[in-house]
């Protein structure tokens, strides 16, 4: 017969809450595992890479922010966990907190863009700020209300489990960039129609059948691509390369229309359009817009009458250009 | 018999010094009219664009016309301060001249290098910014982007800042049976359309509202186009609110009765019919 400590009072409060907030850190680690780049953008924007290089620090905390959520999930209440927990919490308010204060003293710069449009983004800083303070901060308070205080310090198979769980978080967001995972990863997906892919809110919402108006009809090829690197004026091979392809299949009109959708400034289009002669549509989008399209880039897709039927990482392939060359 | 030949003589001469003296006031730069050599099979179909303005020797020539080709990537400029048209040729980089006798302009606004036109090199461009840089026959010339339209502005002034607004205006084909509507609107109605010249999605939709006024013709609604600069820093954007352009604003006897953003451009009669509360069309009556 074995001795079992009786359950403290208010310990269903503590576990629920400690519960709610892994899986919000779990939900909050799947969306980023499976675009560790953003990720990285990120802490970029927020320099916090000034010790580990950005790549290599969102591993890292990706792994570290499921293994508290495992261990959380999993019921461990241990101070190893809570403390830790309150700290990433905290953590995360004074970004958001800090986002908010720079947005509203204009420090915050925007993303390059054609400036046609204002604010695009989903959430305000301000919003961000109280959602997660709402979202985090009850259920890491109540994570500490009837704690088994004479349990093991570190329970063996539990903790084990959110070992793995954290190496295999951390393995798979290495690796899910070279995974095809685009279309699980992103908004753009087979089956989506153009005039759902928005950024922003309310009637300043932009779509992507906003800015390109043309995809609503007929049979459309669309790359989304940085040029940015051509701004000094040195052309990259690649794309060099399938901008002639490009222009090819451009010229023929039974073939598909081809766009090439980017987040650009006047100076950088200026530098695209007379450095590589580009003969088909460029298309200046907002950022906001864009990002949640792609993991990387250049991504390319078709729509036809609205709706997009396939998605291709990287530029369109061969067979595709060539159907728009040649269709049968 | 000698006297009567020196009287030609110095009737030839005469002839010949005013035809001398008329020559250099024919505009340089006006493109053969009538064809006998068929057009460039590649070099035709150059459109005229608004996006910059033409400095030779660091003085703008307000008369320069300048086209792009939408087949390939070729750039023609036409400008009485130059000696002869240049076509430019992105990728290549090249720049090159052209015999005006050579550049045929057609009955639809377009123009084409005829097939036996020859082009002399002159060199390459240079790429500053959004400024394109180049000399051509000694000389110095610049593209630089057209300046934005500031403040109140008119269709027709949209349509001569950028030539573009009015062949997109040209090929849209509004819903007729809201045009209709907005015919018999009673009321005095304001629409101010904040818009930015250099905004590629302003050129893509504001044209469209510019069809619609023409076809409107004489009616109880009054259009406006308020040109606002990259920065949005303008009193009147600031005071309307507004974050994004083109936003049209609707009055109705002088109150502020809706808005046209983003989505609402694609129709944009429609979306003004809607915030007047005609019923819009039919899905399919659109023609």
């Amino acid at each position: 017969m074995t001795n079992v400590a009786p359950r403290p009072r208010l310990w269903w409060v503590g576990t629920i809450a400690a519960a709610v907030l892994g899986i919000v850190l779990l939900v909050a680690v799947w969306a980023k595992v499976l675009d560790p780049a953003a990720f990285a953008e990120q802490i970029r924007t927020e320099k916090l890479d000034f010790l580990v290089p950005a790549g290599t620090l969102a591993l890292f905390a990706l792994a570290l922010e499921a293994a508290f959520g495992l261990a959380l999930l999993l019921g461990v209440r241990r101070l190893w966990v809570l403390v830790p927990a309150v700290f990433l919490v905290t953590f995360f308010l004074f970004l958001t907190g800090r986002a908010w204060w720079l947005s509203a003293h204009g420090l915050r710069d925007a993303a390059a863009s054609c400036g046609c449009f204002g604010n695009l983004v989903q959430r305000t800083p301000a919003e961000a700020f109280w959602q997660d303070l709402l979202l985090l901060v009850p259920p890491v308070l109540l994570a500490f209300v009837g704690r088994r205080r004479q349990a093991p310090v570190i329970p063996p198979v539990r903790t084990a489990v959110v070992a793995l769980g954290a190496v295999a978080v951390a393995l798979f967001a290495w690796k899910s960039p070279q995974l095809p995972l685009d279309d699980l990863a992103t908004r753009l997906r087979p089956g989506v129609r153009v005039d759902g892919l928005c950024a922003g809110s309310g009637k300043g919402a932009v779509c992507l059948s906003t800015v390109a108006g043309g995809l609503q009809k007929g049979d459309n090829l669309v790359v989304i691509a940085d040029i940015s690197k051509l701004s000094g004026g040195a052309a990259d091979p690649a794309l060099a390369a399938a901008v002639d392809q490009l222009n090819t299949a451009a010229g023929n009109p039974d073939g598909p229309k081809i766009w090439l959708l980017t987040a650009a400034t006047p100076e950088q289009l200026t530098a695209f359009n007379w450095t590589m002669g580009p003969v088909f549509q460029v298309i200046e989008a907002p950022p906001e817009l864009l990002r949640p399209l792609y993991r990387q880039l250049p991504r390319s897709f078709r729509v036809k009458d609205g709706r997009v039927t396939e998605t291709y990482a990287g530029l369109p392939p061969p067979t595709q250009v060539a159907a728009a060359r040649n269709p049968a | 018999m000698t006297r009567t030949s020196s009287s030609l003589r110095r009737s030839l001469a005469l002839l010949l010094l005013a035809a001398a003296a008329v020559v250099p006031v024919i505009p340089a730069a006006r493109p053969a009219q009538a064809q006998p050599v068929p057009s460039d099979a590649v070099f035709r179909g150059f459109q005229r664009i608004g996006e910059y303005v033409l400095l030779v020797g660091g003085k703008e020539d307000k008369s320069a016309e300048i086209y792009q080709n939408s087949k390939v990537p070729a750039y023609l400029i036409l400008s009485s301060a130059l000696p002869s048209p240049v076509l430019l040729t992105p990728r290549a980089g090249t720049v090159e001249t052209v015999k005006l006798m050579k550049v045929a302009k057609q009955k639809d606004g377009t123009v084409d290098l005829l097939a036996d036109a020859a082009l002399a090199p002159q060199g390459k461009f240079d790429i500053k910014g959004e400024a394109i840089a180049f000399t051509s026959e000694g000389k110095a010339v610049t593209m630089n982007p057209n300046p934005p339209l500031l403040g109140i502005k008119k269709n027709a002034d949209l349509k001569q800042h950028n030539p573009e607004y009015a062949r997109t205006a040209q090929s849209y084909n509004p819903n007729q049976a809201t045009i209709a509507a907005l015919k018999k609107e009673a009321q005095p109605v304001t629409v101010r359309v904040f818009f930015g010249s250099w905004c590629p999605h302003c050129r893509q939709h504001v044209p469209l509202l510019l069809k619609v006024e023409d076809l409107l013709g004489p009616s109880k609604i009054h259009f406006e186009y308020y040109g606002l600069p990259r920065d949005f820093k303008d009193p009147e954007a600031q005071k309307q609110k507004i974050r994004g352009v083109p936003t049209a604003i609707v009055y109705v006897n002088g109150r502020e009765t809706g808005r046209l953003e983003t989505q609402d451009w694609a129709a944009p009669e429609v979306s003004l019919g809607k915030v007047l509360g005609i019923a819009p069309a039919a899905p399919g009556a659109a023609k």
